[in-house]
């Protein structure tokens, strides 16, 4: 009884402090107020419900029970007045409103005649976004001159957001994309990687370890933003969406349990706070994957009609031209042709035929080089390098050359031509032109672009002798399946050798202790019995079984002369055979200890060998 | 098996070794005259991918620089004009793969019989050791293990190799460029391009197209006409 008996002592308390430092205090009448903004959201967005509730005497605020929507608080304030000694205390929590599926809510009032909110949640998404979670940011460090949508966590710890400069474009076009991705600073405890895309119809380029890193407030929180650049392109076409995911980890704080120690006294406003349930309670840390608003496209196929022969799928906008490397050379000599194809698209299908054997000249492959302007090889230049050696001599003509692409803003192919470059050719001293026809020259080599560098110039080591056989096949010996073959058999043979040979010798090894154990076992009988002819010829036998084992030789071939020679005359073994011969004709009896002192001996003898 | 038989054993093996790897034959060979090439020598491929570089074929040029290297890896001229033919057509020196990685010293084909060797070693000291016999004596007991442990090693080796190598079972050289498109039809959505010259991996075969993957790690579908398959089986 004492808890309750506590909460009416405070409740005391508070109401004569109340008392004495209003005087005279009027009972306000409690009221509840509650909004929703917005009113319609589209299924995947949320809305924010504020219920406030002024007056004395108020309820804690709890959330509404409304069936297909789940409440969160993210905000809640506290709020006393007095004013012409009448105290007025306003409490108001903000939960953000999220719907399970679209439909018409209705939200009660707890509060008698009160009217009940209406939200409405679309299928389609499209429902009033302003002033809700999803917020249309802007920032001024984009390279990307769109906007993009911020979709952000339940909670508002995080959001990706994707600004991409146009919605429609054509298969094989490419377009830059940032990829924003915000963290509320102590809500994301890390970043686990870089985003991801999801769309199998569309390629991004790899994006930077280290993205940009910028501030940003977005309905009224702090974000950091970290920005990756990249481009996307789109392999196919057809109405398509994708969206970019990034796994982080987030921090959640688990408020301590309302059911106070002060529940029903009058303390549960000052010392029920939600703060100070905040400030006890416990914080844990979650790995989740938050993902962009769906980013809708309409790709469209590249045209037929119109397309180029040369075309080889550049589609973005490019200007063309060419020079010559030299405008004054010598008849035999290698200059190259350049053709400069800058601007902005795709240039990894930037390609160009160059020249293929024009009258007077001899060309050869061109090389082609990139050199992007931008972080993401969407804008820079493409240069090809085509040797060139002219035949004649002469003021030689090198003819235009044609490069074509698609331009997404005209919707049509574009086909730019460079202008002839005149080049002023001289007869090679010796009177006669280096290179004869459209063969390469002499030795098949292409000359080093230069100052008619001699042959060994090409940057190629010299050729080498030919020795050794040949081989019939490229294939290496250990994918060949035959040779494969060869260490398993091997494997095979020599395991097999191994438990054989293992098998041979435990057999020869098992004949012997047998044996032996069995004379020991005569042995003992022998002496228990008190038969002396007995007890020598057993250790005599299981001595010869012993030698016979460890030499390798059969047991009968020891006698007592090979005894003596390996083992000495005097030794326990020489007299044990000698004894084993007398006590057969003898019939001497031996005394108990007698049998015992030989045993003994014969026992240590036999161990002796056997080791 | 005495003393003088284990001599004998092992003076037999490596003498089989030695045979069966050629490296007797090409130490001790005379240099032997310049002769039109012939096919499938490191040498003989080599001296046909500089015709094809000086000819402007850079991409016949590297399929036989890398067929020259299967069989000579450890050339540094079939490397140092690999790497100026990759150069001259614009591709970034090639990075990964077994023989670029590890400069390995010897031919895949040699590894091989560096590993059959040290498997003999080591199965027919492991057999004797068993026998006990000869093991029973310490003078024959620790050079037969030595032996053993050796042979197993390389015979490890080998097989190690022969794993690496099998990679080189799926490269491709780019014989000319080429789209790489989405799926193995022919008005498949392109991809990217796959540039010539470029060294692909193969992942898998479908109606005269090739799964690819290229040096910056992108797959795509890829005509087999335009691909040239490094090791020819």
């Amino acid at each position: 009884m004492l808890f309750p008996t506590f909460k009416s002592r405070a409740a005391f308390i508070v109401s004569v402090a109340a008392a004495l430092l209003a005087g005279a205090a009027h009972a306000a009448t409690p009221s509840v107020t509650q909004r929703i903004e917005p009113s319609t959201i589209g299924l995947g967005d949320t809305a924010q419900l504020t219920i406030a509730e002024s007056g004395d005497g108020a309820a804690a605020i709890t959330p509404p029970m409304v069936a297909g929507l789940e409440f969160l608080a993210v905000s809640q304030s506290q709020r006393i007045e007095a004013i012409n000694g009448v105290t007025r205390s306003t409490s108001s929590v903000t939960y953000q409103v999220i719907p399970q599926h679209a439909g018409v809510f209705k939200i009660p009032v707890p509060q008698q005649g009160g009217t009940a909110l209406e939200l409405t949640v679309t299928a389609n998404g499209a429902g009033n976004r302003s002033g809700s979670a999803n917020a249309t940011g802007n920032s001024s460090s984009s390279a990307v001159s769109g906007s993009g949508e911020a979709h952000a966590t339940a909670d508002g710890s995080a959001f990706v957001r994707l600004r991409l400069p146009t919605h429609e474009l054509y298969v094989g076009e490419r377009i830059p994309v940032d990829i924003e991705v915000g963290t509320r600073d102590g809500m994301v405890s890390s970043l686990n990687g870089a985003p991801t895309l999801n769309g199998d119809a569309f390629t991004l380029e790899p994006l930077a370890a280290n993205p940009e890193r910028t501030a940003e407030v977005l309905n009224g929180r702090p974000y950091t933003v970290f920005t990756w650049h990249s481009a996307l392109e789109a392999v196919k076409p057809g109405k398509l969406s994708l969206t970019m995911e990034t796994p982080l980890t987030v921090k959640i704080r688990h408020a301590a349990p309302q059911d106070s120690f002060f529940a029903g006294s009058g303390l549960d406003d000052l010392l029920d706070d939600p703060t100070l349930r905040n400030f006890f309670g416990t914080e844990t840390e979650k790995e989740i994957t938050v993902a962009s608003a769906p980013a809708a496209f309409t790709v469209l196929a590249l045209p037929t009609a119109g397309r180029p022969a040369d075309f080889t799928g550049a589609v973005g906008h490019f200007t063309v031209s060419s020079d010559v490397s030299d405008s004054q050379t010598v008849a035999g000599d290698p200059i190259t042709l350049r053709l400069h194809v800058a601007g902005a698209g795709n240039f990894d299908r930037v390609n160009a035929h160059m020249l293929q054997n024009p009258d007077h000249w001899t060309t050869y492959a061109p090389k082609a080089s990139f050199k992007p302007t931008d972080a993401v090889g969407y804008r820079g230049e493409k240069t090809f390098e085509q040797p060139v050696i002219a035949r004649d001599s002469g003021s030689e003509s090198l003819p235009a050359l044609d490069f074509s692409w698609f331009d997404p803003t005209t919707r049509r192919y574009e086909t730019a031509q460079t202008v002839p470059l005149r080049v002023a050719v001289t007869a090679a001293p010796n009177g006669s032109p280096a290179v004869a026809q459209n063969t390469p020259p002499a030795g098949g080599q292409v000359p080093a672009i230069g100052a008619g560098a001699p042959a060994a110039q090409d940057g190629l080591r010299p050729d080498h002798v030919v020795t050794g056989e040949r081989s019939a096949s490229l294939l290496p010996l250990s994918q060949r399946p035959a040779f494969i073959a060869i260490p398993s058999l091997m494997i095979l043979a020599f395991s097999g050798a191994f438990f054989w040979v293992g098998r041979r010798r435990d057999d020869a090894d098992s004949g012997a202790p047998n044996a032996l154990q069995t004379y020991q076992s005569l042995l003992y009988e022998a002496a228990k019995s008190n038969d002396p002819e007995l007890f020598f010829r057993a250790g005599r036998a299981a001595l010869q079984q012993a030698c016979g084992s460890i030499w390798h030789v059969p047991p009968y071939t020891v006698t007592l002369e090979t005894v003596e020679a390996r083992l000495g005359a005097q030794g326990t073994a020489a007299q044990v055979f000698r004894l084993a011969d007398e006590a057969s004709y003898s019939n001497e009896a031996l005394q108990p200890c007698d049998f015992r002192r030989w045993h003994s001996l014969i026992e240590r003898q036999l161990t002796e060998v056997m080791s | 098996m005495s003393a003088r038989g284990i001599r004998t054993s092992v003076a037999a093996m490596l003498a089989m070794w030695v045979s069966l790897s050629g490296v007797c034959r090409a130490a001790s060979a005379p240099p032997a005259p310049a002769v039109t090439a012939p096919a499938n020598t490191a040498a003989a491929l080599y001296d046909a991918g500089n015709a094809e570089a000086r000819q402007g074929h850079p991409a016949l040029a590297v399929l036989d620089y890398k067929r020259a290297q299967l069989l000579d890896p450890a050339d540094p001229d079939i490397a140092a004009n690999l790497h100026q033919v990759r150069e001259s057509a614009g591709l970034p020196p090639q990075t990964g793969g077994w023989l670029v990685a590890h400069e390995r010293f010897a031919s895949p084909n040699f590894m091989y019989w560096l590993g059959v060797f040290g498997l003999a070693s080591a199965g027919v000291s492991l057999v004797i050791l068993r026998a006990r016999r000869l093991a029973a004596r310490q003078t024959y007991r620790t050079p037969l293990r030595i032996v053993a442990i050796s042979g197993g090693l390389l015979a490890l080796l080998s097989v190690g190799d022969a794993l690496a190598t099998n990679a080189l079972l799926h490269e491709y050289v780019v014989l000319d460029t080429a789209p790489a498109t989405g799926s193995p039809v022919a008005n498949g959505a392109p991809l990217f391009t796959v540039i010539q010259a470029d060294v692909v991996h193969g992942r898998e075969q479908h109606q005269g197209y090739l799964l690819v993957t290229d040096s910056q790690g992108r797959q795509g579908w890829v005509a087999r006409t335009h691909l040239a398959a490094v090791v020819l089986d």
